[in-house]
């Protein structure tokens, strides 16, 4: 006996998934202007080069979910009958490695330019008849591709709790990432300005500590999501309460004589399993439909419930 | 609370800014102290048209460039010849402060050193040692000022 509801969202939050949207294009943009304009001006610093490499590496998250968004709403059929909710797990995985590629690649590459001493080389420019360093020019490119980097990630950060989805959460870590790579870039270039060549890859390198953490905590968690892992919250992987609620609920009713409920997250909602043993010689039908109705007024996150009428709880279930 | 946070850290690093900006950049290793002490120590590979050598009289367009650079910031000029590997270690060892030898933008040394501005049409640059950017600073200065 299974219940199923083709659109996951209640009224109140599509319009917070529409802003995530346009918020998700606007970085896209953004980011592919920042990725002409550093390609323009990067030279020889280490650090451009990497923040660079991790501007084209943090298009990833963003693409992922604007992909995401135009399926996860279809219909089941009968080729895909759970429907397509599962495709923001695929995106979080997705953009999770992205995160996790670009703390390696920014830790792997500042490590051999400090290993080799290399010493960055920051010529100049004459722009209307002056001599301008490049390092100043470099440090402009670096804060335009910075501050809006840090006003959208904290833009999307509230939505992403609110909708229950991983992959825009994520992706405003990727942005976090993002501006702390370049902060610490400015900086190195200012120290090599400075006459310490290897305050560029020092920077980096620090930064990198921080971005690999992120990563792998998201590359672990969409894993374990994937792999069928009771639901967790966004933003402190911490077992969500919501299924012990059920249990509760489900073990309260009068017509149950003891229920065990098993629930994964299936991207933005949850799927699960209730089991119960019934009090004798009743027909649980009815029962079963108001308990279906009762168990989704709890959240809009709860999107299929299946109810399994059994003798005896199974043990192997969690 | 956020953007108070953001325009704070924003100040400090225009004030950062504003105290270091006029001595930057500076030279790792301190190659424009040196040469004002010991001379403008150039290696030289010779390739006609632009570096030249007639007994110890050295002539050609990158020589001529070089000199009228000392010239202008009154440095002494020291010569040493020899082929493009040796020279490009020492360059690369900062045992020499300068290369010519009509080296382009596309040499093949960019790894081991690094490359001005070029100073002609013809993608023509100096090499010099890796990060030393205040010399590349004031040779580049003079570059622009003497570029057609």
């Amino acid at each position: 006996m299974s219940h199923s509801e083709t659109f996951e969202l209640p009224d109140y939050l599509k319009p917070l998934l529409k802003k995530a949207k346009i918020l998700e294009w606007l970085t896209l943009l953004y980011l592919l202007s920042t990725i002409i304009l550093m390609y323009l001006v990067m030279g020889s610093s280490q650090a451009m080069k990497t923040a660079w490499l991790e501007d084209a590496l943090s298009t990833l998250p963003a693409i992922s979910f604007l992909i995401a968004t135009r399926l996860y709403n279809k219909k089941p059929n009968v080729n895909f009958p759970y429907g397509y909710h599962r495709v923001f797990s695929i995106a979080f995985l997705t953009g999770a490695v992205a995160l996790f590629g670009m703390g390696c690649f920014l830790a792997i590459d500042s490590s051999i330019s400090l290993n080799s001493q290399e010493h960055p080389t920051i010529g100049s420019m004459m722009f209307m008849g002056n001599q301008i360093w490049m390092g100043w020019v470099m440090i402009a490119a670096l804060a335009y591709s910075s501050i809006p980097s840090m006003i959208l990630g904290y833009k999307k950060l509230p939505i992403a709790k609110k909708l229950h989805n991983k992959i825009l959460y994520t992706d405003a870590e990727t942005q976090k990432a993002d501006y702390m790579t370049a902060f610490a870039a400015m900086l190195g270039i200012l120290a090599v300005g400075l006459g310490f060549w290897w305050a560029d890859a020092a920077a980096a390198l620090f930064i990198s500590i921080s971005v690999i953490k992120d990563g792998f905590k998201n590359l672990k968690d969409a894993i374990q999501d994937l792999m069928d892992r009771r639901p967790v919250n966004v933003h402190d992987s911490k077992p969500d309460e919501l299924v012990e609620i059920i249990e509760e609920l489900v073990n309260s009713w009068d017509w149950v004589v003891e229920a065990k409920v098993r629930f994964r997250e299936h991207g933005q909602v949850y799927f699960g399993e209730v089991f119960i043993v019934l009090a004798p010689d009743m027909d649980p039908a009815p029962f079963i439909q108001k308990g279906i109705t009762e168990i989704r007024e709890l959240h809009w996150k709860i999107n299929d419930i299946t109810f399994m009428p059994v003798h005896k709880l199974p043990e192997n279930i969690g | 609370m956020y953007y108070k946070q953001l325009a704070y850290k924003l100040l400090f690093f225009l004030v950062f800014i504003l105290i270091t900006s006029c001595n930057i950049p500076k030279d790792p290793e301190g190659s424009w102290e040196k040469i004002q002490k010991n001379g403008l120590h150039i290696g030289v590979v010779i390739n006609a048209p632009f570096t030249l050598q007639k007994d110890s009289v050295y002539s050609g367009k990158e020589i001529e460039l070089l000199q009228n650079f000392a010239k202008e910031n009154k440095l002494q000029l020291v010569y040493e010849t020899g082929n493009e590997t040796d020279l490009t270690d020492k360059l690369e060892n900062y045992e020499i402060d300068l290369l010519v030898g009509g080296f382009t933008k596309k040499s093949i040394w960019t790894d081991k050193v690094g490359l001005t501005t070029p100073y002609d049409n013809e993608d023509h640059v100096i090499l010099i040692p890796k990060g030393e950017n205040k010399l590349l600073h004031f040779l580049e200065s003079y570059i622009f000022k003497n570029k057609k």
